[in-house]
Formats: C-alpha cells, sequence, structure tokens
C-alpha cells in the first residue's frame, strides 16, 4: 500500500495528464496495484498511459475511485445514491466507463455498470430493448424475425 | 439514464462479446428465454455451451423451482420458489405457478398405458432425474429439454421386483443422481444386492459422459449399515457429494448421513447427526437455504408437532440447529428470503411459518400436493447433457430422435 501523500501520473488517449493519490487508485485498480506492487512505476518519471480511456471517461473513473476511498464508511443508501447520480449519463458515455473500468480492472465500479445495464434490460420487451441499447441490426433474416415475432407475440 | 440521441452506437458495437456476456450472466434464465431474440450476436452467446456452465456455476441470477410429477398424467406442474418466497397474500401463489412441458417419460406413458409409474428421484444442477417402471431412469432439464433416457435393463434384480415402486422396489439399497466436476459428468450410482446370486452386492454408476454402465472399483465398500437397509434410501446431491440418511427404523442403530463424493469416487464418509433423530422415524433427508437438513414428525409429547434440524455448516455438529412446527405433518421444501419455512402440512396448499412455529399464511391455491406422487426443487440452468444432440450410442434406450428441443418457457 502506498502512502496516502504520494501522486501518480495517469495519462489519457488524448495525452492529458491526471495526478492522482496513489492510494485511492491502488485501492480499486487491480492493474495499478500491481504495477506499483512490482515497483514498474517509477515515481520521478513515470507515467501511466491509458491510450485506450479519453480524458472525460478516465476523470469519471478518477473521480469514482477518490470518491469511494474517502466515503466507505457512508451507509450503503448514500453510496448507492452517489452511485445512480454518478451513472446518469448516455450510453456512450455508459460504455466508455464500462471499458475503462475493465481496463482497469476495477471490480466493484465493472459490477455496479453491469448491473445497471442489466437493469435497463431486465423485465423490458425486445423492441424496447432493442431501442434503449441503440440495437438497429439484429442480425436475424427477415425469415427467422417474423418467425419469433409470430411465435412469442408477447415478448414483442 | 439520459435519452440517447442519434450519436448513440449499439451496445454491440461499443462493447466486446466477453462483456456482454458478462451483462447477460446477470440476467435470470427466464429472461434470457426472450432476450435472445434481441439480436442473433447474443442469441450466439446465450447459445454457447459455456454461457450456460457459466450462467450455472457463478450464479448471477439463479432461480429456484418444485416440480410435481403425477403419478399417471402428463399435467406437470412447477412452482416458482422465489416467487411465492415474496408473496405476501395466498392468492398471489397462483401466479407461481406453471404448467410445463411433460417429461420425456411422461411422453413414453402416453405411448405405452402399461407403463404408468414413475417418481421423481431428485435433481442436480437443473436436471431432474426420474425412475421410470420398469427398468429406466429418466435425467432431463425442464427447461431446455435436454434428456435422456437410461436402461438398467442388465440389472434382473430390479426388473424383477420393480413392481413394489415408490422408493421400495426391491434389493437396491442406494440410488444416488450426482455431477462430477473434475471430468464434467454425470453420474447415477446405485447399490444393489443379487439375491439371485447369495446376496452378492454391487455397486454399479451410470456415466451420462460415456453412456454406459460400470462398477466402482473394489476399494469402494458399501457400509454395512447401508448394506442392512429394507427400503431405498432417497438421496440429496449438495456439495458435491451425494447424501442418503440411513435410517429405517431401527431404533438401536446409529443414524449417519452417509456421504459419496462423485469426484473422487473412494468410498463412503460419514456425518453423524444429533442424537435425538434415532428414535424418529420416517426422518426424511434434504436441502434448506443451502444446509442439509432433516425433518420428521415427533408424536411422544402431548401435542403433536413436526421438528426440522438445519446443519447450518457443513459436516459442523455443533451446528445442527433445531426448530419445531406445531402439525402433526410438515415437509419443509425451501425457505423464504426471510428464513420462514414454506412447506406442505396438513392443510390443502402450502403453508409457511416462521422459526418459532407460528403460522404466517397459507397459500391455499398453491399447487397441492394431492394427486402428485412426487415432488422436488431444483434451480434452474441452461445446461445440456454431455454429447446431448450427438447420435445416440448404446446403452442409452429410446430416445425419440436426436434433436433438442429448447423450451425457454417465461
Amino acid at each position: 500500500m502506498g502512502s496516502p501523500l504520494k501522486k501518480i501520473m495517469l495519462c489519457s488517449s488524448e495525452k492529458e495528464i491526471f495526478s492522482v493519490e496513489e492510494q485511492v487508485m491502488v485501492q480499486h485498480s487491480v492493474i495499478i496495484n500491481n504495477m506499483i506492487e512490482d515497483g514498474s512505476y517509477n515515481y520521478e518519471e513515470s507515467k501511466i498511459p491509458l491510450d485506450c480511456v479519453d480524458s472525460k471517461t478516465l476523470k469519471k473513473v478518477i473521480d469514482y475511485c477518490t470518491y469511494h476511498t474517502h466515503h466507505h464508511n457512508d451507509n450503503q443508501e448514500d453510496l448507492e445514491a452517489w452511485d445512480a447520480q454518478f451513472l446518469n449519463v448516455d450510453s456512450n458515455g455508459l460504455y466508455d466507463l464500462l471499458m475503462a473500468a475493465n481496463y482497469l480492472e476495477i471490480r466493484n465500479l465493472l459490477d455496479l455498470i453491469y448491473r445497471t445495464i442489466k437493469n435497463m434490460i431486465k423485465g423490458k420487451k425486445i423492441d424496447e430493448i432493442r431501442r434503449i441499447l441503440n440495437i438497429k441490426d439484429h442480425g436475424f433474416t427477415p425469415e427467422e424475425e417474423e418467425q419469433n415475432r409470430k411465435e412469442y407475440p408477447h415478448f414483442y | 439514464m439520459e435519452q440517447n440521441n442519434n450519436s448513440s452506437k449499439s451496445i454491440n458495437d461499443m462493447l466486446p462479446p466477453e462483456l456482454i456476456t458478462q451483462i447477460l450472466l446477470r440476467l435470470s434464465v427466464k429472461h434470457l428465454g426472450r432476450v435472445k431474440s434481441v439480436s442473433k450476436f447474443w442469441n450466439n452467446l446465450i447459445s454457447n455451451p459455456n454461457f450456460a456452465k457459466s450462467h450455472f456455476e457463478l450464479s448471477l441470477a439463479p432461480t429456484h423451482r418444485c416440480i410435481f410429477i403425477p403419478e399417471v398424467t402428463t399435467d406437470h406442474r412447477s412452482i416458482d420458489l422465489d416467487a411465492l418466497s415474496h408473496a405476501t397474500y395466498a392468492d398471489a401463489a397462483a401466479a407461481t405457478i406453471t404448467k410445463i412441458p411433460p417429461s420425456p417419460a411422461a411422453a413414453d406413458i402416453d405411448s405405452d398405458p402399461d407403463y404408468d409409474d414413475h417418481i421423481v428421484l431428485g435433481s442436480c444442477r437443473g436436471f431432474i432425474a426420474l425412475y421410470q417402471y420398469p427398468h429406466s431412469f429418466v435425467i432431463w432439464n425442464p427447461l431446455t429439454g435436454s434428456h435422456r433416457i437410461i436402461s438398467c435393463h442388465h440389472i434382473a434384480k430390479i426388473s424383477d421386483m420393480a413392481t413394489n415402486c415408490y422408493y421400495s422396489f426391491g434389493g437396491e439399497l442406494l440410488f444416488g443422481f450426482g455431477y462430477d466436476t473434475t471430468r464434467d459428468d454425470y453420474l447415477i450410482v446405485l447399490a444393489w444386492n443379487d439375491e439371485k446370486k447369495n446376496q452378492e452386492g454391487h455397486f454399479d454408476f451410470f456415466s451420462l459422459r460415456s453412456n454406459s454402465w460400470s462398477s466402482f472399483k473394489e476399494d469402494v465398500i458399501i457400509p454395512d449399515q447401508l448394506k442392512r437397509r429394507k427400503k431405498w434410501a432417497p438421496s440429496v446431491f449438495f456439495n458435491g457429494a451425494i447424501h442418503w440418511l440411513n435410517h429405517d427404523g431401527d431404533y438401536d442403530a446409529i443414524v449417519t448421513i452417509f456421504v459419496f463424493d462423485t469426484n473422487k469416487r473412494k468410498g463412503f464418509l460419514e456425518i453423524p447427526v444429533p442424537e435425538q433423530v434415532g428414535r424418529y422415524y420416517p426422518c426424511h433427508l434434504t436441502v434448506l437455504g443451502g444446509c442439509l437438513a432433516l425433518y420428521y414428525e415427533k408424536d411422544d409429547d402431548d401435542y403433536d408437532k413436526s421438528v426440522i434440524w438445519v446443519m447450518k455448516e457443513y459436516n459442523v455438529q455443533s451446528s445442527w440447529t433445531s426448530y419445531e412446527i406445531p402439525s402433526s405433518y410438515f415437509e419443509p421444501v425451501c425457505l423464504s428470503e426471510d428464513g420462514d419455512f414454506i412447506g406442505f402440512d396438513e392443510s390443502p396448499g402450502m403453508s409457511k411459518y416462521n422459526v418459532r412455529g407460528e403460522k404466517l399464511m397459507r397459500f391455499d391455491r398453491s399447487c397441492n400436493q394431492i394427486g402428485y406422487v412426487s415432488y422436488t426443487v431444483y434451480t434452474e440452468s441452461l445446461l445440456m447433457l454431455p454429447n446431448d444432440g450427438s447420435e445416440e450410442k448404446e446403452g442409452s434406450s429410446s430416445v425419440k430422435g436426436t434433436e433438442e428441443s429448447t423450451n425457454l418457457a417465461t
């Protein structure tokens, strides 16, 4: 574990540098934790390049980790309310966050986003799911699609 | 979520398959049946055998049902136990009952009315094990339709004695159905005495993967207590092993649970049960809230009651905890989310009691035992049996065709 005051540098795909408390990232990201532990991060010179995470997304990820580091003793209800507000983004933003959380292996954020997307699907009809997730090309042949609609009309 | 604007891209273009899979793994099998038709790509992800395996084993959205198999008709019913557990008024339970397609065994009944006996023997990973008169077992997943009919013709004893069905059809001692994680195989184990050959003991198993019967090696010895049994013992697959309660009404005998590990296939372990249990018969073994449990009727006090013992921690003697239900008859089926017992008592339908034995509710329109010979609780799965859909090999009889029927009923 790093000391609370130490900072590390993260570099977004736009080459923007973010300085973050080491502990915040170490606690949440398996990847960064491993880099610090195995000594591959040099505090004097290193920036951790995150070529597939843009600045907007990286800022959100850092917000999430920072908040959860400093508020982990808050009651569950407050944390859930904060999380819900945090994920109030458009679907592209949600996917970008999911990709970043996956890349950095931030398990609680990953699980939160998986659950959020699952809840967008759960109990919905097929046409509604397609609209919400913007699936225009469903990939079924017109015959297959017609067959499905005929067989399970209440699904659509 | 903010409204999507026109610049939003399809989830399928934005996320790699493994992340979409992670989302889908969190949906219940009931929802997946519908979600399969959202896109071909999703359909492929969900239809992958590895998906079915992960969905069951990760258990991110497990669903539990109780299936009722009637003696002679094909009127199979199943109760959504999760919904029943949440039901707050008696009538709500009616909505949790679904009619399900008849088992492959029942389909046979229609074709031959003489073969009209079949009973539920247990469940494992979404598969139900049925015994079908006179000499077959049926392993069947009601959700995917994947099934195998297994002949046990070669066990002459069963053929001879099968007329006296229901847990006691002859010289066999033990039946069990379980799963072998290391070989990804399902096993039927069957111990029996050959009365024609001076009670020669046999301990055989059927591997669903190799599709054949074999005998266990000689180092797998059936405990003497089990050999003395007069009746066949129902089994419970739990914690990677098949469990039997050794208790057949001999009050002097020490009652234990015998455990056969389906991975190791070495021999039997024993788990002692609380001493008091030995005085009551019949005593039944089951699983409640993820723990092994026993139940029996206790009729030696001023008033009749039923007793339930739950082994809160597996194989920890001090963890056996008892509960009393003030009903001369109570058969617990499952625990509700709040830890209440849901099961059958003297009144029709199902009843819910709390741990202090107070009756909370009677689901009067829920599935009634009357007219139903047997039932079992199972966790739903999308799993198929090994080699399902491939050419049938010798050893399995009368499997009709090789097509896979996928009934994702919702």
